[in-house]
């Protein structure tokens, strides 16, 4: 238990330092990096085209959270001038993911269900997530 | 003039990877409705979503106006939108790419 509140921590600080400073997209990315670890290693045991085309997405899906999360955070607290370098960030990740995308689809020949599996991770962390908060409603009221 | 710039570099690359379809064997007219297909269901989804994330957004700007302290709990609340439509533009990314380049139909 103590291991796991210390590499909690340790992510924590990590994405702190990255420009996650609200607490609850820290907790959303720190759960998210733990779901597609999690998936990666389930699937690696799945058969390699499986295993490959489910950690080529979900590493994609991971990154994508984390650069819009970033993305959000900074368009909040944003700074003059810096508008132009975020928008050309999230048009630069969106093209970015799509040509990762076709070149894996249609040079790598990945296996569509478990490409989209592991893209899927960012929507379970996400529901998960909003399950707790449907929780924490009830308890208040 | 920047509107200008993202259509003719859209079209470049439209041009460029309709070689790559075009290279399969199979009839003209199969060819040209998935394409048009294709066109037609990656429209639809970024309509769909770019709507979505916009109106999140609009919402999430409106709310943090109004009551600035409310702003981290709105950013996470708006995050968990914009990740959700955004994951529904990929899925539809993958299925037009599926369509136009890996189809299984088309043999």
């Amino acid at each position: 238990m103590k291991v796991i509140k210390t590499i909690n921590r340790k992510i924590e600080k990590f994405l702190y330092i990255k420009g996650f400073t609200i607490e609850g997209s820290r907790l959303l990315m720190r759960n998210q990096i733990y779901l597609a670890l999690v998936g990666c290693i389930i699937s690696s045991f799945l058969g390699y085209s499986w295993g490959c085309s489910f950690i080529i997405g979900a590493i994609l899906g991971t990154l994508n959270f984390y650069f819009l999360a970033k993305l959000v955070q900074e368009i909040i607290f944003i700074k003059k001038g810096a508008l132009s370098v975020l928008l050309f960030q999230f048009y630069l990740r969106l093209g970015l993911t799509g040509v990762v995308l076709f070149y894996v689809i249609v040079y790598l020949k990945a296996n569509i269900v478990a490409l989209l599996g592991g893209l899927s991770i960012v929507v379970v962390n996400v529901l998960l997530y909003g399950l707790t908060l449907m929780g924490e409603k009830f308890k208040e009221a | 003039m920047r509107k200008v710039l993202l259509v003719m570099l859209n079209t470049v690359a439209f041009i460029v990877m309709a070689s790559v379809a075009f290279a399969a064997e199979a009839a003209p007219e199969v060819i040209s409705m998935t394409s048009i297909a294709t066109a037609l269901g990656m429209a639809l989804a970024a309509a769909g979503c770019g709507i979505g994330q916009g109106l999140g957004l609009k919402a999430a700007c409106e709310g943090t106006a109004r009551n600035p302290e409310a702003s981290g709990k709105i950013t996470v609340t708006m995050l968990i939108g914009l990740a959700m439509i955004e994951s529904l533009a990929i899925y539809a990314l993958v299925v037009n790419l599926i369509l136009l380049f890996a189809n299984p139909f088309l043999g």
